[in-house]
């Protein structure tokens, strides 16, 4: 295995870079050499700058924070702004270079004491905030010092062969670096068109915004404060718009609304701040920012805007991981439910049910086992014990806690009912904050999860009955968001349900069965799970041929990351993540390059369940981001968050195969249709990958496993 | 058309205050039609006898046992037993289902395997397991159910030998009411021998105990004997697991649930008194509710059953040759299948309906073999209407042991075909001919 290793000098430049490309909420390199270009436009702050954000390198390390962080350099955006002040604001230069150190230590310090008193009381993010701070506190010192002059910060003539618009647009973006020029606004604008097409046009509405309020309503003295808003508006509208929530229609508007309100707060900083003689910056957007998160994150319901509750990434990288989730994972953000038994049942009764399940209970299934003739009992179905789903064990649907167990009320004659206790004998089991689950009716004396005890999923709860208001035995279940009975019942949906008879069974990635549906969990057949056994440290080598008879061979190995996911990595930066332990084979979303082995198993095989091979049919989801062309995924990208896109849908069977399955999909891509087939080994894993498109084909054949 | 049939006069003793042929109700249905082919096409096309296999059938008696068991364990896993019929085309369709397969012989290994079973799917049983056997069972990861010490001793060379540590599984016998004892197969629960066997191969360090197996008998019609297997069989897991932090894999509780055939000395019919796959399953469920494991680490519960799965997928179409009246005025028949083929005609009452439309009165009536042997009786007393000779009767219910039990005694063994599940018909196993006698035959080269 050859290990990477990087000269010290390739990942200090990374960490420098990362810190100007932080302040656009990325670290991509390219974004953060156009910024560092930006800053150059003014080259003494500029400098500075550069040389605050290495210093600032220096005293972490010295002071021994988390090199983690500085690494990513989020320990840097605020020194680089506030040596990038420096620059503006403090004249001759002697006097900037004493200052520079005293500066970049109180941002270190500022920033780590802020992250922890702001993220552990209000789990707020610090943004810019120390770079204020520290800025207006050298402002105020700066008189005093001998040597130093505080410096106009000069605004920057017109750019008069450019339309006004277009010129405040830019030199609001430059005036972010304190380079407020159409140049380095255009270096700016730029590195934003890179690092996200979404951001790009976020800064045109909340420029647009800004510029609409200031020429029709606003009215300023000076030259600055009109920038001030203007910057603060782009700022606000990309944060909000893209970064911490989904970019979608909502987002947008909402992102229009926190503009109006940042244009509020920036006029009232100016009247506050201009008798103190101290410039606004970007504490508008620092100020609500933590207004409109905090606000926002004491909503009932997170949807419209959508929060980014993931790993964020680009605004495009966002919106296309949200989407390929709710397709994938269902939207009712529960916990992967599974259906509360094993064997094979039927819904009697759904929601909406036609008895029962109404009103504040409507969300609730009835279940009952149904024989192949059609019928729930043998016989004339006159004793509890005739009908199938007597006494057959009911299982907790997710991991939690039980917190309420009745056991005692009798099991009804069929046909009677008992009013005094609706519910019957009961398990309520807690699976999280305000999500509690309910199986009840169950049989007197049978329940034997006890109260405080915690149940893993499939773990037998107790065993179905015909107690409280249940005519014929059958299991009744329900999710509600309080702990007490009768309390209202809310959505639900199952994960991983087969659904149908043996012949037409399908597996549906989360599910509400309807009534009549025939409904049961996956197997996870070892003989099917023996083929996605991939041991971590193990090593594959696959021979890529692409279309032409390129080829080239690539080693995929797997690994696991500090947070316990699973992933495979290619010789590059391909990345593939994917699970195996839930009866089924499930592939993440991929990273990386088209053509390569990890594609085309994502591919060909987003998901396999471990089922008897050819027993069920299955569809899932891709995103359509891979199969774009470049030119056209630049376009694509700012129609997306206006247009609904549910990604490529493919639809698989399997089949048994000599050493194993193999897996067959097919979607439609446009006109075009895709095309995969793969097939698993026994111990060998992913062994022959195929996918065929517009008359081209690639393939990746396994050639060689080591293990680790 | 218009012709009626006709109908021989028959005569029958009245006997006052018994049932008499004036309050009989008919109750004997003809089956023309098997999955919807007509039994006469059949046997036009492949030849009278034949044995008819009915994919439908055997199916849904798989996906019954299957979903009765299923719906109160976790992981179920049948695996198919070869012995009780191992033509490729029933094995395959139950290994379609995803049944794994349990063999007792190192021939059935090898079908097992050609039929693409991996080994580790491959449940191996009985006493006779011979060095070769293990070898190739030990280097597949195939799951060796150890019968005897010897065997114990045989299974460490051939594992040290290979240099590969296999998960096996003891067998173990034990008493039940509802079943006879069958102690002549795995340790003695009761004695302490089967705590013993797992002591003896936990000091042998070349094995690891990973399943326990059990298989209580045959044809056992009552249920709760597998309810005490079951329990006995669950606290033997409880002990492994405080004993020696042992969890295994998976419990087999065997085979020997009752077809829906009638055994000589049963009064009532089978299709009366044999319990219900769900039955069977509720009483497995009751015993092995005893069994205590840690989240995760549940052994899965396997079934070998062979008999109640196959037996009633299976027909024997055969045709009159003769009929005779024999002195005691019972009236006989002679059809071309005899006990040659109809090994099971030893232990049960078979269900005999005719293939056509019949009228006339039925008389008690004995079915001989075409065999020239006192002993080819198919059944010897049994209420049948008047036949013809040519007529086409089909035996019902002989799916399991006949068609691997079977003897080329006499004449050649006939054909077997199967019909699918959309009523294709193909052969499973062609008509033999005297040359398929001959391949196997040699010639001294004195007598040539």
């Amino acid at each position: 295995m050859a290990l990477v290793t990087r000269s010290g000098v390739a990942s200090l430049a990374d960490a420098a870079l990362s810190s100007y490309s932080e302040i656009l909420f990325t670290r991509s390199r390219a974004v953060g050499v156009l910024l560092l270009a930006a800053t150059l436009v003014a080259p003494r702050s500029g400098l500075l700058g550069l040389a605050a954000v290495l210093l600032s390198m220096a005293v972490v390390r010295l002071a021994g924070f988390s090199s983690f962080l500085a690494e990513r350099g989020m320990y840097g955006y605020n020194p680089l702004l506030a040596g990038l002040a420096v620059g503006a604001f403090v004249e001759p230069l002697p006097a900037a270079l004493l200052v520079l150190p005293v500066v970049v230590v109180a941002v270190v310090f500022l920033q780590t004491a802020l992250e922890s008193g702001l993220g552990c009381t209000f789990n707020l993010p610090v943004l810019s905030l120390p770079f204020v701070l520290v800025t207006w506190l050298l402002l105020a010192v700066l008189p005093f010092l001998r040597d130093a002059v505080p410096a106009t910060a000069a605004a920057a003539e017109h750019a008069v062969w450019l339309p006004a618009a277009v010129d405040d647009y830019l030199r609001a973006l430059g005036a972010i670096f304190f380079a407020p020029e159409a140049l380095a606004g255009a270096l700016v604008a730029a590195a934003l068109l890179i690092y996200s097409r979404i951001a790009f046009l976020l800064s045109l509405l909340g420029f647009a915004i800004a510029w609409v309020l200031l020429d029709t309503t606003l009215a300023f003295e000076s030259t600055m404060p009109p920038l001030a808003v203007s910057y603060n508006a782009i700022l606000v509208a990309i944060a909000l718009g893209g970064v911490w929530f989904v970019p979608q229609r909502s987002s947008f508007a909402f992102a229009a609304v926190a503009v109006l309100l940042t244009t509020l707060v920036t006029v009232a900083c100016v009247l506050f701040l201009h008798p103190l003689r101290l410039p606004v910056l970007i504490l508008p957007f620092n100020l609500a920012m933590f207004l409109v998160l905090y606000a926002m994150r004491q909503r009932v319901r997170d949807s419209a805007p959508k929060s980014v509750d993931f790993l964020a990434g680009s605004p495009e990288v966002n919106l296309n991981y949200f989407r390929t989730r709710i397709a994938r994972f269902g939207s009712l953000g529960l916990p992967r439910l599974a259906l509360p038994f094993t064997g094979r049942w039927t819904v009697t009764q759904g929601v909406d049910g036609e008895h029962t399940h109404q009103g504040l209970w409507r969300h609730a299934l009835d279940f009952e086992v149904v024989d192949a003739a059609g019928r729930a009992c043998t016989g004339d179905g006159r004793v509890p014990r005739d009908f199938h789903c007597w006494r057959l064990p009911v299982c907790a649907p997710a991991d939690g806690t039980v917190i309420r167990v009745v056991n005692h009320v009798p099991d009804n004659p069929i046909g009677e009912r008992n009013p005094a206790d609706p519910y019957g004998n009961l398990v309520l089991v807690q699976h999280g904050y305000a999500l509690y689950s309910l199986c009840c009716h169950l049989s007197s004396g049978s329940v034997d999860a006890a109260e405080g005890q915690f149940v893993r999923r499939g773990a037998r709860l107790g065993l179905c009955g015909n107690s409280g208001r249940s005519f014929v035995p059958h299991l009744h279940f329900q999710i509600q968001s309080a702990p007490r009975l009768g309390a209202p019942t809310r959505e639900v949906e199952f994960y991983d349900v087969v659904r149908g008879g043996e012949d037409a069974a399908a597996l549906h990635r989360y599910l509400l069965p309807a009534k009549g549906d025939v409904v049961r969990n996956l197997e996870g057949r070892e003989e099917v799970a023996d083929a996605f056994d991939l041991r971590i440290g193990s090593v594959r080598r696959y021979r890529v041929t692409g279309p032409g008879g390129r080829a080239h061979d690539e080693d995929v190995t797997v690994r696991i990351d500090l947070y316990n996911n699973l992933y495979l990595e290619s010789d590059g930066d391909d990345r593939l993540y994917f699970e195996n332990q839930n009866r089924q084979f499930l592939a993440y979303d991929y990273q990386g390059r088209r053509g390569r082995a990890l594609f085309l198993l994502y591919a060909a095989a987003p998901r396999v369940p471990f089922e008897v091979p050819g027993a069920v049919s299955w569809d899932d989801v891709l995103s359509l981001r891979h199969f774009r062309p470049r030119w056209t995924g630049w376009l694509s990208d700012l129609a997306d968050p206006f247009v609904e896109s549910h990604g490529l849908p493919v639809t698989c069977r399997s089949q048994a195969a000599d050493r194993g399955l193999v897996v067959a999909g097919e979607a439609r891509l446009g006109r075009a249709g895709v095309r995969t087939q793969a097939l698993f080994e026994r111990a060998r894993g992913p062994s022959s990958i195929r996918l065929q498109t517009c008359g081209e084909t690639w393939a990746a054949e396994l050639t060689e496993v080591r293990d680790a | 058309m218009g012709v009626p049939k006709y109908e021989r006069p028959t005569l029958v003793r009245h006997v006052s205050g018994m049932m008499n042929k004036f309050s009989r109700v008919q109750a004997m249905r003809p089956l023309t039609h098997i999955d919807g082919v007509a039994v006469p096409n059949l046997v036009a096309r492949f030849g009278s006898p034949l044995f008819v296999f009915s994919e439908r059938t055997l199916v849904a008696r798989y996906r019954e046992l299957s979903d009765a068991f299923s719906l109160r364990f976790p992981r179920v896993r049948i695996a198919w037993s070869y012995k009780t019929n191992y033509l490729d085309g029933i094995c395959r369709a139950l290994h379609r289902e995803g049944a794994w397969a349990e063999v007792v012989s190192a021939m059935e290994y090898e079908k097992a395997r050609r039929n693409g079973i991996a080994g580790e799917r491959i449940l191996f049983n009985g006493p006779y397991k011979p060095d070769s056997a293990l070898e190739r069972a030990f280097s597949d990861g195939a799951r060796v159910h150890l019968d005897h010490f010897d065997e114990v001793m045989a299974a460490e060379g051939v594992a040290r030998r290979l240099g590969v540590r296999p998960k096996v599984a003891i067998r173990l016998n034990m008493a039940v009411t509802g079943a006879p004892p069958w102690s002549r197969f795995g340790f003695n629960l009761e004695n302490g021998q089967a705590i013993e066997a797992v002591r003896r191969i936990r000091a042998g360090d070349a094995l690891d105990v990973a399943a326990l197996h059990c298989h209580l008998g045959t044809f056992i019609q009552d249920v709760s004997a597998y309810r005490e297997q079951a329990a006995k069989l669950a606290e033997f897991a409880n002990v492994l697991a405080r004993e020696f932090g042992t969890f295994v894999e998976y419990v087999d509780i065997g085979g020997g649930f009752a077809s829906r055939n009638t055994l000589h000395a049963q009064y009532l019919p089978g299709e009366q008194v044999t319990p219900s796959f769900a039955q069977y399953a509720e009483a497995v469920a009751d015993g092995m509710a005893a069994l205590k494991a840690p989240s995760g680490r549940e052994p899965a519960l396997v079934l070998e059953t062979g008999r109640a799965l196959v037996d009633e997928a299976g027909s024997l179409v055969t045709t009159v040759h003769a009929n005779k009246r024999l002195p005691d005025g019972r009236r006989s028949l002679v059809v071309d299948a005899g006990a040659n083929l109809l090994f099971t005609s030893f232990w049960y009452k078979h269900d005999i309906v005719p293939a056509q439309e019949f009228s006339g009165t039925p008389e008690p009536t004995v079915v001989y073999g075409p065999l020239c042997m006192n002993i080819d009786v198919i059944r010897d007393n049994l209420l049948f209407p008047p036949m013809a000779t040519g007529d086409l009767l089909v035996i019902r219910n002989v799916g399991a042991y006949n068609v691997t039990q079977w003897m080329q005694f006499i004449t050649e063994r006939p054909g077997v075909v199967m019909v699918s599940r959309t009523g294709d018909v193909a052969p499973l196993r062609r008509r033999e001919t005297v040359e398929t006698l001959l391949a196997q035959e040699e010639v001294p080269p004195w007598l040539s």
